[in-house]
């Protein structure tokens, strides 16, 4: 079974919260659920949707094709009705599509409704919701409780109101039932991409994070926001990136796990500060949300274009670390494994993802703890130093990871510099000193390869198709019968762990979101590896597992050679500016 | 103060204000009985931010204009560190302007000293924000035209609940200020007067030996510290009040993001956290 619903409506109306409804009664029935917003950058005015898809299996990817639509409103309708399968439905408000002749369109009398019951018009998703389980069967039951718990303390009349209007919604759906989806199994969480991340890191002991808002980096905030005050905890909202990744590293050299995160444009802010923490090796991981850019971009649409600003951050050489993870459950785990690296190593660690990846929700079954490595830190005391002495905290060590006593340790005083230094934090322009230091800090790459992740393959075909961070959902579901390589840690690679991926390969396609292959370059720069096809696509949406079948097909013709560059194929109406298509039902 | 000695001597110019702010700090440090391992001296880049280098204590020398957002990290995730933010005009006033005006308003828990000697020194002698009209400097050949920025009324206006002035020529002063900087419960600002001795020909000793007195009006009364605040400007330079300008305890920033100011470096366990407790919405 692989079920899509999709929610359309204004700005403001409510497209979200009906789609997160409807994701949760599903995850709570058992079953795996992807949702996925889409919404331009303004709070009225443009055009919002959401699509629930529902399946028995894992799912990391949103379709074309919709099952049923919800038409909150006629620009819903529009936008939307082409990609309605064969057999669907579309749920649209009768008073605008009362002139629609379309079999396939069931017009819900709402503002009756409404009126009979005497609720508001802000309760009008919930007939739509109502509809819509109605029309595949699924119980009523989930949806009352949920309306309970959601409204409980409005009162039992707001209760009963929804619950009431849901329930005419409900009789009409079963009156056209075409479709039954039976819960199967235990409740799971239905989590977005970023509150995932955030899950994981607390899990792994984040104690600190500080951030600036942008999209599609804030629901982070506002979610460890939510968290702060019920266990030790601070969260900061800076005044601007520039304090916020600072604030970071001042928590992160005084011990507290820490963390910042922003989207390509508040880090090109912060950059200056990776290579102060690289330097005097402090741990700090940076979760940067992707969007399309360059400059402010397109702010809520999606890309994996940051790569090389990632890569090249801040002046000097040095060593960091930089991970992708390749769905959301994925982004749990490594994001709290970020904090664990970063302490390991004493080194700047970037969680990327994208706005696809950040603001899309999915199941989990369980959220395991992450185990805590904290390297090489000193929390308790030691000897007093004698006088005039410092620690040596940058001691040149055969890994090159030094000993890191925090502040409050007696015995353990050092400055953190962004100058460089000798192994007892004094600020130093010795060349024998300055060579000892950085071939020290170099030295733990070595470590770090032994940790790495390898890529993560599905299948044995001559045939490679690549593809990194949140891309790997619908360019694995779109590439069946190739061998699906997918890189959760980007840098550094190691060679062996990478050729071994594909041992036995002919061809390989590479499919990146962004215009320029960045991660082809980097795969070649570090292991040689060249891919003989790519697919790029720059749009602002991610790949769909559709989009990327049809281009393997157009490769196959051509020997798995050159490179596509993909339009976009579907529902090419723009959200920002709905009034340009002059909807006239 | 032996305890916060170090074997390097600081490599300032002969005279240099800094010299002294350096031993009034270890001074206060030492006099208050805090433990070098319980204080954090954070800095930004410039002449006197590499006096961590030379206080043998925790310490930040971090990124030009970053003191406060750096102190204020390493004091919410420890709270029971003693943290010291320390830079010069052009660190503080200029690159990290924006951070000086958001510490103030929030009313984090730091000190913050600003050695304030009018002119970039490190970067050999372009006007900084205070440099005043009319001084001639690489960078304002003919004498500089824009109006100097005032960092004690901008502190004011912004909400410190701890603003002093002190000078470099007068130590002991200058270290009771910082003993009570410390001591105080918020942001605590401290512009510093400091002669540049070999770019700032202007400022000298003897200019501020003319100029200032030790002002004893009521630090917790507002209009009197907002008129004290502009006195340099009013009578243009001839009156320059030191001492206390204004004092008034208010709710500090740490408790608001980081409710219960924890220690949040200790107790990870190392089997990790159970977070489905948090994810309960989620179900």
């Amino acid at each position: 079974m692989d079920f899509t619903i999709k929610v359309g409506a204004a700005a403001g109306e409510g497209a979200f919260v009906t789609g997160k409804i409807l994701g949760k009664l599903f995850a709570r029935g058992g079953y795996h659920v992807f949702g996925y917003p889409e919404y331009p950058s303004l709070i009225r005015g443009g055009h919002n949707s959401y699509q629930v898809r529902i399946s028995k299996n894992p799912i990391s990817s949103p379709k074309k094709h919709n099952n049923i639509i919800i038409a909150v409103n006629p620009d819903a309708y529009t936008f939307h009705k082409d990609t309605l399968t064969q057999d669907g439905i579309i749920i649209a408000d009768e008073s605008f599509s009362h002139n629609i002749q379309d079999p396939n369109v069931i017009k819900l009398p709402i503002t009756s409704i409404l009126k009979e019951h005497e609720a508001d018009n802000r309760m009008k998703n919930m007939i739509f919701l109502g509809t819509t389980l109605g029309l595949v069967n699924y119980p009523f039951e989930f949806l009352e409780k949920l309306i309970q718990e959601t409204f409980a303390k409005k009162g039992q009349e707001i209760v009963d109101k929804n619950v009431k209007v849901a329930k005419a919604g409900y009789e009409i759906g079963k009156e056209h039932q075409k479709w039954n989806i039976e819960p199967i199994g235990s409740p799971k969480y239905y989590i977005g991409g970023n509150e995932a991340g955030g899950l994981g890191a607390l899990s792994a002991g984040l104690k600190f994070y500080s951030g600036y808002p942008m999209t599609p980096a804030s629901s982070l905030l506002h979610f460890l926001i939510s968290k702060r005050g019920k266990f030790p905890l601070a969260v900061v909202q800076s005044e601007d990136e520039i304090s916020a990744i600072n604030q970071a590293i001042g928590a992160a050299y005084a011990g507290a796990r820490a963390m910042t995160g922003s989207s390509g444009g508040g880090f090109a802010l912060m950059t200056e500060a990776v290579g102060f923490a690289a330097l005097s090796e402090i741990p700090l991981v940076i979760y940067l949300a992707q969007r399309t850019g360059p400059s402010t971009g397109m702010p809520t649409w999606t890309e994996q274009a940051d790569l090389f600003q990632v890569l090249g951050a801040s002046q000097g050489e040095f060593l960091r670390i930089i991970l992708a993870p390749t769905d959301i459950q994925e982004n749990y785990r490594l994001t709290g494994e970020a904090l664990n690296l970063a302490e390991t190593y004493q080194v700047p660690v970037f969680v990327m993802v994208d706005k696809f990846l950040a603001e899309s929700n999915t199941t989990f079954d369980a959220l395991p703890k992450i185990p805590i490595k904290r390297g090489k830190i000193i929390t308790q005391d030691m000897e007093q130093l004698l006088p005039m002495k410092r620690f040596k905290r940058f001691q040149d060590t055969q890994d090159g990871i030094s000993p890191r006593p925090i502040p409050g340790v007696k015995g353990g005083c050092h400055i953190a510099t962004s100058y460089e230094h000798r192994e007892d934090s004094f600020t130093t322009e010795d060349f024998k000193e300055r060579k000892a230091q950085v071939d020290k800090r170099l030295r733990k790459r070595s470590l770090m390869e032994q940790e790495s992740f390898p890529p993560i393959v599905d299948g044995t075909s001559e045939i490679a198709v690549v593809t990194w961070g949140s891309q790997k959902g619908p360019v694995f579901e779109g590439s069946n019968g190739y061998r699906k390589i997918a890189f959760n840690w980007l840098y550094p690679l190691n060679k062996e762990k990478v050729q071994k991926a594909f041992d036995g390969v002919s061809k390989i396609v590479i499919f990146e979101n962004n215009s320029t292959g960045l991660f082809s370059k980097l795969l070649y720069m570090e292991t040689g590896i060249k891919p003989d096809a790519l697919v790029l696509k720059y749009t602002g949406r991610q790949f769909f597992p559709e989009q990327v079948e049809d281009a393997l097909k157009v490769l196959e013709e051509k020997d798995f050679q050159g490179e596509l560059r993909l339009e976009e194929d579907f529902e090419t109406y723009e959200f920002y500016a709905p009034w340009r298509y002059k909807v006239k039902l | 103060m032996i305890e916060y000695n170090t074997p390097e001597r600081p490599q300032w110019c002969p005279g240099c204000g800094d010299f002294s702010i350096h031993v009034a700090l270890k001074q206060a440090l030492h006099e208050l009985k805090i433990e070098p391992y319980n204080a954090v001296i954070v800095s930004g880049i410039g002449c006197g931010s590499k006096i961590p280098n030379y206080v043998r204590s925790y310490g930040v020398e971090g990124l030009h204009g970053r003191v406060i957002p750096t102190a204020v990290g390493v004091k919410i995730a420890n709270p029971s560190l003693t943290v010291v933010g320390i830079g010069g005009d052009g660190d503080g006033f200029s690159e990290g302007g924006n951070h000086f005006i958001h510490g103030a308003r929030e009313n984090f828990d730091i000190v913050y000293l600003v050695q304030d000697n009018k002119i970039y020194g490190l970067t050999t002698g372009q006007a900084s924000p205070t440099t005043h009209k009319g001084i001639k400097t690489k960078t304002t050949p003919d004498g500089n035209m824009v109006s100097e920025f005032r960092p004690v009324p901008m502190a004011l206006a912004a909400g410190a609940s701890f603003v002093a002035t002190a000078f470099a020529g007068d130590v002991l002063h200058l270290k009771e200020i910082i003993k009570q900087a410390i001591q105080h419960r918020g942001f605590a600002f401290v512009d510093i007067y400091q002669p540049c001795i070999t770019w700032n020909k202007y400022n000298t000793y003897d200019w501020y030996k003319e100029r200032v007195y030790k002002t004893d009006h009521d630090p917790s009364d507002w209009n009197k510290a907002w008129e004290k605040a502009w006195e340099p400007y009013t009578t243009n330079f001839e009156k320059i009040p030191l001492g206390v300008i204004y004092k008034k305890e208010r709710e500090i920033a740490d408790e608001f993001f980081s409710p219960g100011r924890h220690n949040l470096t200790k107790d990870l366990p190392p089997e990790g956290l159970d977070v489905s407790e948090l994810a309960k919405e989620f179900l």
